[in-house]
């Protein structure tokens, strides 16, 4: 498990964390989202133990950091993908990954493996340097996971990847999830972590203003579900008077109605009930990204 | 400390794939030819006015002069465009959590770094040792090897030094302007500073300290061993391999300049250890 608390991290006069306080459970998911410049790669490198803290600690389970950093048992079981690696383009691929394992320890038939998994494989034996910035990016990912780690830092891990490398890597997650291994990652690809992670954070002007899970964030919100209905003509008196205030008209046809959770059902009842010559309706409910974006007016940014 | 040895090869294979050796030793073999056979004209144990290859002292003098200033600017390169990419492009960042000791990280790199320059220039100067000894004779070839080791000192030297001006600032300009100064400073500012010091107190500074100051730069260092075994240096090699002579065994040199690798080394070692990522 890891615990925060109170952490504090001050670049000179500029405070770039402040008082953070949070927990992360044994094999569970976490994310950190917040606009650039919120702190969450000073978070991530504090949390690795590249950078050292101003105020407050990080536990990881049970043993609190002390600089210079983590000890090399504890780093035994980490793994990171940093966002921006430039990988010497002199090595290959697959000389790359043999020199992360022969550091983790792990063996050359694993490096085939992790080759294999992120479709490496044709390209393992071509300097780095004629990689694709998706390719690089999947080299990075695999480095990170040789060694066997059971706690894994990922920032901006899907950044450069094409939607089918998107799908592997998360695909890969969830076989790491089912071993048991915690993953904490950054992001900025709300939909891919809305429905993968088990907590979110969103940290802004280096506060984490929230930290719970995705549906936990969208509750809590306050924000109301919305309902978009289009008719066959324009007629405003089809539409409930007492949702008629609510109602935003989009386009020729077509209404956008606010709507708690509980009056949803009974709006659409009422709509149809009034024999309106509905041609049809769609069901908005509020996301992940609508929260953040919430938090973002809430802050002015 | 196998961390050591995955840094070493890692280097190893990095200047193999960038030609590094062959780069350095190409360098090193043509410009000791081309010495040897242009350059020697006025030096000690050649033949006045004729061109080509004369004697092992001449093509000594005439290689210490050029290598006092080619090795060192190409040494603290090597050192600061290691330590600068792997800073700017995150490798740093990346190394630092993996289960390995800084130690493991900092001399396995300098290992790997320190054998390509000494593997590279010794090829490059010992080919063509054997083209020169091949046409001339084999009479003192001691002191060509003699110059080839202090060559190789002054390289580890330079390349000690540029990891302990790497390590003591941050950002790739800062680095690059400390090993270029050092090379300045080491190079041409010192010496120049120590006539003008010595003429301005007018003979009143003794021959011992004038030469134990001497010993404050490794160039200089590498000027009097490399000349160390060449008799008639005294009539040739100036005021300083003189009194340096006078003062200092072969075996002095060769420890001091010993010390010099080591010291920045560790020096260079104990700002790496400190090293966090600024970013």
């Amino acid at each position: 498990m890891i615990e925060v608390r109170d952490l504090c991290k001050s670049f000179g006069s500029s405070s770039v964390l402040r008082e953070l306080s949070f927990k992360i459970e044994r094999g569970s998911f976490t994310s950190f989202i917040g606009p650039n410049g919120a702190g969450k790669s000073t978070l991530f490198r504090i949390l690795l133990g590249l950078v050292e803290k101003s105020r407050g600690s990080v536990i990881i389970d049970g043993s609190e950091m002390k600089h210079p950093g983590w000890s090399i048992e504890l780093k035994k079981r980490m793994g990171f993908s940093p966002e921006n690696l430039y990988i010497h383009g002199h090595l290959t691929g697959r000389e790359f990954l043999q020199f992360v394992a022969r550091i983790k320890g792990d063996s050359f038939s694993k490096v085939d493996e992790m080759l294999d998994r992120f479709q490496l494989t044709l390209a393992a034996h071509r300097k780095v340097a004629t990689y694709s910035k998706g390719m690089k990016q999947r080299l990075v990912l695999a480095q990170a996971l040789l060694g066997a780690p059971d706690l894994l830092f990922l920032d901006e891990p899907t950044g450069g990847l094409d939607p089918r490398g998107t799908l592997d890597f998360y695909d890969i997650l969830g076989e790491l999830k089912s071993k048991g291994v915690t993953v904490v990652m950054n992001s900025h690809f709300l939909e891919e972590i809305e429905t993968r992670m088990d907590r979110v954070g969103i940290l802004i002007g280096g506060k984490l203003v929230a930290f719970s899970s995705p549906s936990q964030l969208i509750q809590s919100s306050g924000l109301k579900e919305s309902i978009t209905v289009q008719f066959k003509s324009i007629e405003k008196g089809q539409i409930p008077e007492r949702f008629q205030s609510r109602a935003k008209q989009l386009e020729d046809h077509s209404f956008l109605i606010s709507c708690s959770r509980d009056e949803k059902l009974e709006l659409m009842k009422e709509i149809s009930s009034r024999g309106s010559e509905l041609q049809d309706f769609q069901l908005i409910v509020p996301s992940l990204s609508d929260v953040y974006h919430s938090y973002l007016r809430g802050a002015d940014l | 400390m196998k961390g050591v040895v995955h840094f070493f090869s890692r280097e190893i294979t990095l200047g193999r794939r960038n030609r590094l050796i062959l780069g350095l030793g190409s360098m090193t073999f043509f410009l000791s030819l081309i010495l040897a056979y242009f350059g020697t004209i006025q030096n000690p144990g050649a033949e006045k006015g004729v061109l080509g290859f004369s004697s092992f002292e001449a093509t000594v003098i005439s290689l210490t002069a050029l290598s006092t200033y080619l090795i060192p600017i190409i040494a603290l390169v090597l050192g600061f465009d290691s330590t600068a990419n792997e800073m700017e492009t995150g490798s740093f960042e990346l190394f630092f959590t993996y289960p390995l000791k800084k130690s493991e990280i900092y001399f396995g790199k300098f290992l790997g770094l320190a054998t390509l320059l000494v593997v590279s220039t010794t090829t490059g100067f010992l080919v063509a040792g054997l083209i020169i000894g091949w046409k001339i004779g084999w009479e003192s070839f001691g002191i060509y090897l003699n110059f080839v080791l202090a060559s190789n000192l002054l390289g580890l030297t330079f390349l000690a030094l540029s990891f302990f001006f790497s390590n003591l600032v941050e950002k790739r300009a800062q680095m690059l302007g400390l090993n270029l100064f050092s090379w300045f400073f080491f190079v041409i500012l010192f010496d120049l500073g120590l006539i003008l010091l010595l003429v301005a107190l007018e003979g009143r500074v003794p021959q011992e300290v004038a030469s134990a100051v001497l010993f404050l730069n490794p160039a200089d260092l590498f000027r009097f061993m490399s000349t160390a075994t060449i008799e008639n240096i005294r009539n040739s090699y100036g005021i300083a391999a003189v009194v340096a002579h006078n003062f200092f065994s072969l075996k002095v040199l060769i420890l001091t300049l010993a010390l010099w690798v080591a010291l920045p080394l560790c020096g260079g070692y104990l700002l790496f250890k400190r090293r966090s990522i600024k970013r």
